[in-house]
């Protein structure tokens, strides 16, 4: 089971790779991430919910907590 | 409302954004992380504060300004020095990150200017709206990232909730945290780990600033 677990993981770590990549490998398909990153982050709550998850895992890692 | 209250409110998708916050509070307290728990519960409260007007909008600042640029960029590799080399879980590393998120907050928080409509949010409130086509794909993109997003979020609950069987159950069942904190426990993990966090946070305050955020 633990390689299930891990093997899950992976699977989805690659499909963000791809994701990430399908604009650069089929234009018009998806826009980049960055792009969609930008337009989502026009909104507040948006932009501070993402600020506030990138700062928590910093405090998860790094503090032990 | 007033045009100040009206800044950086969109309707149905902000309160989904206060409600993703809301639930991670609750997630939080439920696995007995109640500090994690009552920052998310925090964020969620303030932010839905300012969407019934109990909060006045906080546009950039036009007068002196926190670091930027260069000065930033030193600023955030003098955190992450410090990070590396300060104890584990000892104070120093908890006080810059509080730090950290309370500066982050200045930059973030405030809205460029109010959007005109809800579908068109603030900074886009002077260019002609993309064709039929590029929404499309962007509406794409975004729903596809969400969903991998809420895959993980899903695979990682169900590895919490399986793994609370005992040792056996962990070991079979591991989350994010259990697989990466051994990494980031080690000295080169450790090197690692901070320098990603923080270029990352860098790169999504660039992102923040263009969208609208403090310039």
């Amino acid at each position: 089971m633990h390689a299930l677990t891990v093997t899950g993981y992976l699977v989805l770590v690659l499909a963000m790779a791809l994701l990430a990549a399908a604009p650069h490998v089929r234009p018009g398909l998806v826009v980049s991430f960055g792009s969609m990153l930008e337009e989502v982050m026009r909104e507040r709550p948006a932009r501070v919910t993402i600020m506030v998850f990138w700062w928590w895992l910093g405090w998860h890692f790094l503090t032990g907590a | 409302m007033s045009e100040q209250h009206d800044a950086g409110r969109s309707p149905a998708m902000a309160w989904v954004w206060i409600g993703v916050l809301a639930l991670t509070s609750s997630v939080q307290f439920g696995r007995g992380a109640p500090i994690d728990g009552a920052v998310f519960a925090v964020f969620a409260a303030l932010l839905a504060a300012e969407r019934v007007g109990l909060l006045p909008n906080v546009r950039p600042a036009r007068g002196p300004r926190g670091p930027r640029g260069p000065a930033l960029v030193l600023l955030a590799l003098g955190c992450a020095v410090v990070l590396i080399v300060a104890p584990f879980d000892g104070g120093v590393s908890r006080t810059v990150l509080v730090l950290i998120g309370l500066g982050s907050v200045a930059y973030f928080w405030p809205q460029e200017r109010p959007p005109r409509s809800p579908r068109q949010p603030a900074s886009a409130a002077a260019r002609t709206p993309p064709p039929a086509s590029e929404r499309a794909i962007r509406r794409r993109t975004a729903v596809l990232w969400a969903m991998l997003v809420v895959l993980v979020c899903l695979w990682e609950l169900a590895a919490f909730f399986l793994g609370h069987g005992g040792a056996a159950a962990e070991q079979a069942h591991p989350t994010i945290s259990s697989l990466v904190e051994p990494f980031v426990a080690s000295p080169w993990g450790r090197l690692v780990f901070v320098l990603v966090w923080v270029m990352g946070g860098l790169a999504l305050l660039r992102v923040a600033q263009r969208a609208g955020a403090r310039r």
